[in-house]
């Protein structure tokens, strides 16, 4: 077992196959040896978030290792397929979410990671310009000028 | 806690859903509420600029599922407009819209400005689709040109003045004649080591690609040799007798007749350990190079066919019927069918976008590949029959029974190297 300590001064327990999940978890216990008996400190996740990466973790712990990264599969690159427990875990609100997406990166964790952005992309997708704006509160900083020569210069584009 | 995390990374203030307020007064009106004011955040679900507070990186990592969707993104604020044009996003985009060939991929490990090569393809396609086109004759030979090859440094051809003719892709220059057929020569194809070339005298020979010198000639055919395909182990060829012979590229020595149509075979097509063939006999047949058995049969064509092509996916034939149909080549299921043509096909070639026909009415045709839409007719330029013809991302090389070889240039003075 391994004990992680989150920001808030939480210690949570967990198997070691769930923490090295992370590879970042799993390089510092290389680093630290197997008798360290303190608990590693991950003083950019807080709580609650900790509670929910550890809940993906426990879920992923039997997954085959992830293939290392090829420049071929960003071509089948899609994010419709989510499996269903993954989707009703990142069923969360945005700042949560947010939230789980640093932790994600911050603890090296590919899997949740991906998650984490195909969620936000799916947010996005089909949307138009306003509708975008409104879903994450974001304010046109363009002036009009501006706006008419980003769609001048691609016109080109194709809307695929 | 979520606040407190979020001081520690970026410092942009926490997201207060203004844009979806009513227009009565609210108290949000009279003062600016603070990032901790929970009274005002209570009934509006917390709203995130992801883009915008997420490390650069990260924003990239989402805009990597959106490809294809840059067009909107990039007017949603300056923070998306940068991410947008992120250098890795458009190489995908470019990867996913033409797809990159193993010399491409040899080629591109260099950083390059994936926008500014999309944009040029783009410009090109419209070159393609709008036939804004500037034609070169090459003249030499004394009689028909029936087939042809080019590459990046040349075009080599095959004529009924029994000889072939390289001619230099930035001069069009001829620069060397090889004459060994006794007859016409019908069919070539080069590699960088060997030319194979076939004849109407019944006969292959094979070249040294380089030096020019004649290594070898194989007979067995008792009818004229109408296409020749080869890739690295054996050479395929098929003849008006019927039969196709599978030939060992490096000794000469004949390992297989294949008893293939019930009549002329016209035209063949290698891709990987499969051949395709078309025949007089009205179908295209696909075979196990290896095994030398059909494993599937496409039928449909009215009269007999002139011309082949086959990329492992898609097969297309060409047909005295004047039309050229497109199959599935795994289902053998018929995708698309091409019209337009006044007299036989005689020749054809096609890419992810288009299909390029030549035909004995002495045009040229380029169609959408995938909506079967005639877009652009060259004509005129050619005074008689269309022999063969080649394409790349650039261009259109023919050849004719008026014993021109013609270069279709669609770049527009563009460089387009990149892309072949």
């Amino acid at each position: 077992m391994v004990k992680l300590s989150s920001s808030d001064g939480r210690e949570f327990v967990v198997a070691k196959e769930v923490a090295c999940q992370s590879v970042l978890i799993k390089n510092m216990l290389e680093d630290l040896g197997e008798d360290s008996d303190a608990p590693i400190p991950l003083p950019n996740v807080s709580g609650p978030v900790l509670e929910k990466v550890i809940e993906y973790a426990t879920h992923h712990k039997d997954d085959a290792p992830p293939p290392p990264e090829d420049d071929s599969k960003n071509i089948t690159k899609s994010s419709e397929d989510i499996e269903e427990w993954d989707k009703e875990f990142i069923n969360v609100d945005q700042g949560t979410l947010f939230e789980i997406i640093l932790a994600a990166n911050y603890l090296d964790m590919k899997g949740l990671l991906d998650l984490g952005c195909k969620t936000v992309a799916n947010m996005i997708k089909g949307k138009t310009v306003e509708e975008i704006r409104k879903t994450f509160n974001i304010v046109n900083d363009f002036t009009p000028e501006e706006e008419e020569q980003i769609r001048k210069e691609n016109e080109w584009c194709e809307d695929r | 806690m979520l606040r407190k995390m979020l001081s520690k990374g970026t410092a942009v203030p926490s997201a207060i859903p203004t844009a979806d307020l009513p227009a009565e007064p609210s108290p949000a009106d009279d003062a600016p509420p603070s990032a901790t004011d929970s009274a005002f955040g209570v009934d509006e679900p917390e709203r995130i600029d992801f883009v915008a507070r997420l490390p650069y990186e990260l924003a990239v990592q989402i805009f990597k599922h959106m490809v294809g969707e840059g067009r909107t993104l990039m007017l949603v604020s300056k923070r998306w407009h940068t991410v947008a044009q992120d250098n890795e996003l458009w190489k995908i985009a470019y990867e996913r819209r033409f797809g990159l060939s193993k010399t491409q991929r040899e080629r591109y490990y260099l950083k390059r400005d994936w926008r500014e090569l999309m944009k040029v393809r783009m410009r090109l396609l419209e070159n393609w689709r709008t036939g804004r086109v500037t034609a070169s004759e090459l003249a030499g030979h004394r009689d028909s040109i029936y087939c042809l090859q080019y590459d990046a440094e040349k075009i080599v051809s095959g004529s009924r003045d029994r000889t072939i003719r390289f001619w230099s892709m930035s001069t069009h220059e001829c620069y060397r004649t090889l004459e060994a057929h006794e007859r016409s020569v019908l069919c070539l194809q080069f590699d960088d080591k060997f030319l194979v070339s076939g004849s109407s005298d019944n006969t292959l020979i094979i070249w040294d690609v380089v030096s020019g010198e004649k290594l070898k000639k194989l007979t067995g055919h008792t009818q004229p040799v109408l296409d020749v395909r080869f890739n690295s182990e054996v050479i395929i060829s098929g003849s008006k007798d019927s039969t196709i012979r599978v030939w060992d590229l490096h000794t000469g020595a004949p390992l297989r007749t294949i008893e293939a149509h019930r009549a002329a075979i016209n035209a063949l097509c290698i891709k990987d350990n499969l051949l395709a063939s078309a025949s007089g006999d009205c179908t295209v047949k696909l075979w196990e190079i290896a095994k030398g058995i059909c494993v599937r049969e496409f039928t449909g064509h009215s009269r007999g066919l002139a011309c082949l092509q086959f990329d492992g996916e898609a097969v297309a034939s060409g047909s005295n019927d004047r039309s050229v149909r497109m199959w599935n080549a795994n289902t053998g299921e018929l995708i698309n069918e091409f019209k337009g043509h006044s007299d036989l096909v005689r020749t054809l070639a096609f890419d992810s976008d288009h299909l390029v026909t030549g035909s004995y009415d002495k045009t040229i045709k380029i169609f959408d590949r995938k909506t079967g839409d005639l877009l652009v007719d060259l004509r005129d330029a050619h005074r008689s029959w269309i022999f063969h013809i080649q394409i790349d991302a650039g261009k259109i090389v023919s050849a004719s029974e008026d014993r021109k070889l013609i270069i279709w240039d669609f770049s527009d003075g563009e460089d387009v190297t990149d892309f072949l």
